[in-house]
């Protein structure tokens, strides 16, 4: 499922990212690739969608998380 | 005094690692800011003395990964290599700064450069940070294993810079042998996702051996202030009282100040005036005071008020709040087809559209980044303010001022959206670049940093000054003074009246915009010079009461919305022009100066009507 539907204060494993070769290197390089552990934060309807990925803390557009893949 | 030996030195890292605090500290007063040939980016060098060493220091763009996508992360990528594979056989040392209590993230930077085959040795910055959270390294394995040397400091202590610099030293006068990290076979086709988690292996495997944490992480103070900051309801109101400040502190802190530089350029007029005869006609005295004084006077009058917005600024971005304030307009640029982060260039425009439009090189789509700096000088600039501040006193009573002053800024504002939105449903389109902000904790800021930014974008202002509108204000001197009888700036005014006279302007007024175009500054000290010409006998009529006399309310506010449109200055056009083209740079002066013609002509000639 996406990461989008990840409800607030859940622990995922990313399995899968729909991106292009750009968008893929670049989240890489900031740890978000397949196989990372990601916490949501925060993910309210308006508001902002918080991860925290290998110590960092991202806001990320809902457009991204719709396109991350992962398992519960 | 013997020669001191030279060490180039390059600091490399992620952002928000602490790298330009290092860099201050080290280099001190002894730093400037240069472009990197080719593309305009501020590259920070300076220099270190130690023992009998110099080092010169190139503090480089923070970036993540040596693949880099945005503008500044490729100049980064860029200036390393070249580095490294220059023919100058001054050593060469390079510095790779980690944020230590995040170093798995950083970590990848770093081994891209032991990819690479880099000369370098690695500092843990905010050592202090990473033992709060309760990390503890190992580090002479972590050395061993990695391959260099790794010096723990914490930058805004100034704690552990000896250690750093007797390294550098060490390692200039020792160069490795540099053995590439190997993470797959030359003949194999690795693809980017199998590369990046080959990386994040080999870190995985490194810090789960040499890296423990023993205290569990709680909510940070951090936590706590985003969830007022990031709030559904509460979000958006605090960052419009965030802006509220910003602009409270610019125009009301800046006020004094400005009126002191007003005051001390008019004694300076006098004074030097003063060496001539009264009623002189002298060249040179005119040259000066009317030309110099009065032209780059006008510019560095501003200054106060352009130094306190980028002062806040600066302050918002190093707290870490300006990252929340991004991700909150996001929302609303994407309405218009822009992204979070053009914002803040945007908001830098206020101040000065050239340091805006540099800023901009953050966005890495080029038509979403080209998009924001089309329309930035939309957003009334700090050089437009003389004019305001000259026309508004004059036709509007005190309680109105303000709310003209606001309008202006708000019309720039609402033109800035509608010709976005445009220009990428057409020229510009492109799918939006997903957003992706990271969040640094939120910290104090440091004196030194907050002052050195604010400096960097205050600078390229006074130096516009000091060269684009000192020649210019030259310029146009001649041409107002020469030929005696009907100046070379008369007759260009005069032949462009039918194009002036739809918006209610005169001969005047168009000399005028002739000079702004240059600079906007420049508007009013020509508008004096012109209307004195014209009134010689009145040498004593201060020029607000001519124009008081001369023109209406409605010509008022149409002189002002001409200049908050249209004709971009000179430096803007050179700006826009270094990072895109000149095609684009043209294009967006005649098209700004087209839409100011249209929209000024329809309010005069509608506003005389009704009027």
């Amino acid at each position: 499922m996406s990461l989008a539907k990840i409800a607030s204060g859940q622990k995922v494993r990313i399995v899968s990212m729909n991106a292009g070769r750009q968008l893929t290197e670049k989240l890489a390089s900031i740890g978000i690739f397949p196989g990372s552990q990601v916490e949501v934060v925060q993910n309210h309807l308006h508001g902002a969608f918080l991860i925290d990925c290998r110590g960092s803390r991202f806001a990320i557009g809902r457009g991204l998380a719709h396109i991350i893949r992962v398992d519960d | 005094m013997p020669e001191r030996k030279l060490i180039r030195v390059v600091f490399v890292g992620n952002p928000n690692c602490g790298k330009s605090t290092l860099f201050n500290e080290m280099t001190g007063a002894r730093q400037h800011i240069g472009n990197y040939p080719g593309v305009t980016v501020e590259k920070m060098e300076g220099s270190c003395f130690f023992d009998d060493y110099e080092l010169r220091i190139t503090d480089l763009p923070g970036t993540y990964s040596l693949s880099a996508f945005s503008e500044d992360e490729r100049v980064a990528c860029d200036f390393l290599k070249s580095s490294m594979e220059s023919l100058d056989p001054t050593p060469l040392v390079v510095v790779n700064i980690l944020d230590a209590s995040n170093l798995e993230r950083n970590l990848y930077l770093t081994i891209q450069l032991r990819e690479m085959g880099t000369p370098m040795l690695a500092v843990f910055n905010m050592a202090d940070l990473a033992r709060k959270k309760g990390m503890v390294w190992d580090l002479p394995q972590m050395e061993d294993t990695l391959q260099f040397p790794i010096v723990e400091t914490v930058g805004t202590r100034a704690a552990g810079l000896d250690e750093l610099k007797k390294r550098i030293l060490f390692m200039a006068e020792n160069p490795p042998e540099v053995k590439k990290l190997v993470l797959s076979q030359p003949d194999e086709k690795v693809s980017d996702v199998e590369a990046a988690t080959r990386r994040y292996k080999y870190i995985d495997d490194l810090c789960t051996h040499c890296v423990r944490t023993s205290i569990p992480v709680g909510r940070s103070l951090t936590d706590r202030l985003d969830a007022w900051f990031l709030n559904r309801y509460l979000g958006i109101p605090l960052f419009l009282l965030m802006m509220y400040l910003v602009f409270q502190l610019t125009f009301t802190f800046g006020a004094l100040p400005m009126e002191w530089l007003d005051t001390g350029f008019g004694m300076l007029g006098d004074w030097i005036s003063s060496f001539w005869p009264e009623g002189s006609e002298s060249l040179l005295q005119s040259l000066l005071v009317d030309g110099i004084i009065g032209g780059v006077g006008g510019v560095i009058v501003f200054l106060p008020n352009i130094l306190l917005l980028f002062l806040a600024i600066s302050l918002l971005e190093d707290s870490g709040y300006m990252a929340r304030a991004a991700f909150l307009m996001d929302r609303f640029m994407r309405k218009i087809g822009l992204h979070g982060k053009s914002f803040i260039p945007m908001l830098i425009g206020f101040g000065c559209s050239v340091p805006g439009i540099m800023a901009t090189r953050t966005l890495e789509n080029r038509r979403e980044r080209l998009a924001t700096m089309f329309v930035l000088p939309l957003m009334s600039c700090g050089a437009r303010l003389p004019i305001y501040a000259l026309i508004i006193p004059i036709f509007f009573p005190t309680v109105w001022q303000g709310p003209v002053l606001w309008g202006l800024y708000l019309i720039g504002i609402v033109l800035a959206v509608l010709l976005a939105k445009i220009l990428r449903g057409t020229l510009l389109k492109s799918e939006a670049t997903p957003f992706i902000m990271e969040l640094p904790p939120y910290h104090v800021p440091t004196f030194r940093t907050v002052g050195t930014h604010t400096l960097e974008r205050g600078w390229l202002y006074l130096r516009k000054a000091g060269t684009i509108i000192l020649a210019i204000s030259i310029v146009m001197w001649a041409l107002t003074t020469f030929p005696k009888e009907r100046s070379y700036a008369e007759r260009i005014g005069s032949a462009l009246e039918p194009v002036m006279a739809p918006m209610g302007f005169d001969e005047n007024i168009g000399t005028a915009l002739i000079g702004a175009f240059a600079a906007k500054e420049v508007f009013v000290a020509q508008m004096g010079i012109a209307c004195r010409v014209e009134d010689a006998d009145e040498n004593s009529v201060p020029l607000r009461e001519q124009i008081r006399e001369k023109y209406s309310p409605l010509t008022g506010f149409c002189i002002m919305l001409f200049c908050l449109i249209g004709t971009p200055c000179m430096a803007t056009v050179a700006v826009m022009a270094r990072e895109s083209s000149w095609k684009w740079a043209i294009g967006q002066w005649v098209a700004l100066t087209l839409l100011a013609w249209i929209v000024t002509t329809l309010v005069y000639q509608i506003g005389v009507r009704i009027c």
